[in-house]
């Protein structure tokens, strides 16, 4: 032994190092992972706004106007038209064969009928599968045709002698002004990329804790590592922790340089609190690895269900559908996720720059599942002392 | 012991490994988690989660500053709306700002004073909507709702005035509205979100399961696990085909039970759409499960513990997720990315099973996914099998 000793906790650092150095599957967690899991997220991401939508017309009128509708489709910035097709059938068979997404019905006689003054139908048809595109598309198929036919409107109540003031008026009696607030690009990327980049985050943070403390267990080694730790089982964590929480913090400012300096998102309310929050909730994913590992005593089982614990929380993070749309037990689910009240605190200081004591009972909450998680601190300890528990596969 | 197995042929070889690997799932607590216990779970807890398919009675704020009979008609009707309900009439939009960050409402509509005035004498007026954008969902139905409100009552003001000029109601009608754009939305009239997401994500929890199930079970060559072979080394070589089939038979198995509770159970309690012919739902998916288990044996052999599975491939989940196009649309993903994303079989099945299901087409408009499937298929048998007979070969001359 050597005459003055290293802390306990530097040789836990030390000892942790060392098996990182000769395990693919630890620098996978650490390094690989996060960094191919976030860029490819952010690429997937990246373009922001959804564009181009394909279309098909049906042209059975073959007129000025129809040539107008076609124009107009084509400038406006989500859809594009793609096939002009002269029978419903073929447009039918392309939405079926997935080429375009909707098709518009331009009838024969249409202009005819719009200039005399008769009824006049535009139909369009929408592919509802996908509810996301389908949103997309009606809103701005409806409000280039809306524009359209306000034109027409226009142009004949001036032919009756109105000015373009009195015109304007009758075409649309009450204007809606739109304030969007908090997201003004309407960009639905920024609020999926930035939930999801850090569900990969947590994700790698939960299962590289449970890796490295259930390996203790499986190779046995659970005596040497409290030999190293002066048997503190508190310092034996902590220093097995450590070097994690450095490496994933660093890919937190990785995400954050990501969302709000190449992305752009606002960032309205304290990027402190957006800190200190992702630095708590990386060493609670880290802590509830002892959970995870504790109930179970079997690595590969500890690993499969914090695999599907991460990825129910995405579903109960209100990401896809907000939490109010839900079920009453959903909601009451959606609690047991740390994740959940990060959301909470990323989505209100970053784009609705709430107060920033407005994140502390979330910040509250988290840290519950903290104080769970470090009562398991004892019974890892007997494990990592009873060969008992050890070399469970 | 190797006697017995030395006379088998390839056939009973292949059963031989079936029943081995079904074994080797049924005692193994990890795997079976994931191949049965993730798939029956997940299906039931996502769905919950997405029971009521669509949001209804958003709480909202409307600020009349006009209290006239016109300004609450335009309030009554974003309350009919299904969509959302007005729960505060705060008196002045500092009110409702307050109310608005303390979460109670989540949007605010604005009617100025005048509001009747203008509209009763001709003068364009406004009115202002103040949505909350951070929650997609949210904005979209404020915005839709007070749209259609917004349009249904300027309908109704501007065939007034017509009217007033002498044209008949029918006249009118047309008049303020010279060309008539029905919308039709096919396939999901609801848009119901469950409908939408559910079945594809089906697919993408037994394809991952598949992937990740495989692996755990042990690579064929980990150094932690004894050979899977039955044969001595030198006779290797003939069983690597009955092997790989024998594996991909106990899979194939434990993939038929799992359609039949994800894709006819569950599609039937919860209602999902199903158009679809059964039989060509499963001729779509037999190439699936081939590609998917295939590409699972394959990348098993990577990995040198068995535990390696989850470490190196639940991360991709929510990836391939998002590559088939379900939650966020193809066309906004670069092209390099795209074409990457067709190393998952998932990216290619899903929207081809959507149109079955929910749009319910023929097998002959989706032959071209279904050539994919079966060339992907081919492509990771073949390259699986290679790397076995290398290996064997390897091993025989060691």
């Amino acid at each position: 032994m050597k005459e003055e000793r290293k802390h306990p906790l530097l040789s836990v650092i030390d000892r942790e190092a060392e098996r990182i150095k000769h395990n693919p599957a630890y620098r996978f967690l650490l390094f690989g992972g996060p960094l191919i899991g976030i860029l490819l997220l952010f690429f997937i991401f990246r373009q922001g706004a959804v564009k181009e939508l394909p279309l098909a017309v049906v042209d059975q009128d073959h007129s000025s106007l129809s040539v107008k509708i076609i124009n107009a489709l084509n400038s406006s910035p989500d859809v594009e038209v793609v096939f002009k097709v002269p029978d419903l059938f073929l447009a039918k068979e392309m939405l079926e064969k997935g080429q375009v997404d909707a098709v518009v019905f331009i009838p024969e006689n249409l202009e005819k009928s719009v200039f005399k003054g008769t009824k006049a139908e535009l139909p369009v048809y929408v592919n509802g599968t996908n509810v996301l595109v389908s949103g997309l598309i009606q809103r701005s198929v409806l409000t280039t045709l809306r524009t359209v036919s306000g034109g027409i409107q226009l142009k004949k109540l001036m032919l009756t002698g109105k000015n373009k003031q009195e015109a304007m008026t009758r075409v649309l009696p009450i204007n809606i002004q739109k304030h969007v607030l908090f997201n003004p690009y309407t960009n639905y990327s920024y609020f999926l990329n930035s939930a999801m980049l850090y569900v990969m985050l947590y994700l790698f943070v939960l299962l590289s804790s449970i890796y490295t403390l259930g390996n203790e267990l499986k190779r046995g080694t659970g005596h040497s590592l409290l030999e190293t730790s002066n048997n503190s089982v508190r310092l034996a964590v902590a220093g097995k922790m450590f070097s994690y929480t450095i490496i994933f913090s660093g890919f937190a400012m990785l995400i954050n340089f990501l969302l709000y300096k190449m992305e752009g998102m606002p960032l309205n309310g304290s990027y402190w609190v957006i800190f200190v929050g992702q630095f708590i909730t990386i060493i609670t994913y880290q802590l509830m690895g002892l959970i995870f590992v504790g109930v179970t005593i079997n690595l590969r089982l500890a690993l499969s269900l914090a695999s599907a614990y991460s990825m129910m929380g995405i579903t109960f993070s209100g990401l896809t559908l907000p939490l109010e749309a839900m079920p009453k037990i959903a909601q009451w689910f959606a609690a047991l996720f740390p994740f959940t009240w990060w959301e909470k605190i990323m989505i209100s200081q970053s784009l609705r720059g709430a107060p920033v004591k407005d994140a502390l009972p979330y910040i509250c909450y988290i840290l519950i599942f903290q104080l769970v998680a470090l009562a398991f601190l004892k019974v890892y300890k007997r494990y990592l002392e009873n060969p008992k528990y050890w070399g469970k596969k | 012991m190797n006697e017995k197995y030395n006379k088998m042929n390839g056939w009973e070889l292949m059963a031989a490994h079936i029943k081995k690997e079904l074994k080797a799932i049924f005692s193994d607590g990890g795997a079976m988690l994931i191949l049965i216990g993730a798939m029956l779970i997940y299906p039931i807890i996502y769905s919950i989660g997405y029971f009521n398919e669509t949001m209804t009675e958003l709480s909202v704020g409307v600020v009349d500053l006009d209290h006239t009979e016109a300004s609450r008609k335009y309030t009554g009707m974003i309350d009919a709306s299904a969509e959302l309900q007005v729960t505060y009439q705060p008196a002045d939009l500092s009110q409702a700002e307050n109310l608005f960050m303390s979460d109670e409402i989540s949007g605010v509509v604005l009617i100025p004073k005048g509001f009747q005035k203008d509209v009763l004498s001709g003068k364009q007026t406004n009115v202002a909507l103040y949505a909350d954008a951070s929650y997609f969902l949210k904005y979209k139905n404020q915005f839709t709702v007070l749209a259609t409100v917004n349009a249904y009552f300027s309908g109704g003001v501007s065939v007034l005035r017509y009217m007033a000029e002498g044209k008949s109601f029918e006249q009118a009608k047309i008049y303020s509205n010279p060309i008539d754009v029905q919308t039709h939305v096919l396939y999901n009239p609801a848009g119901a979100y469950g409908s939408f997401i559910m079945p594809g994500l089906i697919l993408v929890i037994i394809q991952q399961t598949l992937l990740i199930g495989i692996g755990l079970l042990g690579g064929s060559f980990s150094e932690s696990k004894a050979s899977p072979f039955l044969l001595p080394k030198q006779n290797r070589r003939r069983e690597i085909i009955p092997y790989l089939f024998g594996k991909t038979g106990a899979y194939v198995i434990i993939s038929l039970l799992n359609i039949g509770y994800g894709v006819v159970l569950v599609h039937h309690w919860f209602s999902y759409p199903d158009k679809a012919n059964m039989m060509d739902v499963l001729m779509l998916l037999f190439p699936f499960l081939l590609a998917v288990i295939f590409l699972g044996i394959g990348l098993s052999t990577l990995f040198k513990h068995r535990e390696s599975a989850i470490v190196f491939m639940v991360f991709l989940s929510p990836i391939a997720l998002f590559l088939t196009g379900m939650s966020w649309p193809v066309s906004a993903i670069p092209d390099w990315l795209v074409t990457l994303s067709k190393i998952m079989p998932s990216t290619t099945v899903v929207p081809a099973y959507l149109r079955l299901r929910t749009m319910g087409v023929g097998l002959a408009e989706v032959k071209t996914e279904l050539f994919t499937l079966y060339l992907q298929a081919g492509i990771y048998a073949v390259l699986t099998t290679a790397y076995f007979f290398l290996r064997v070969r390897k091993a025989r001359l060691k």
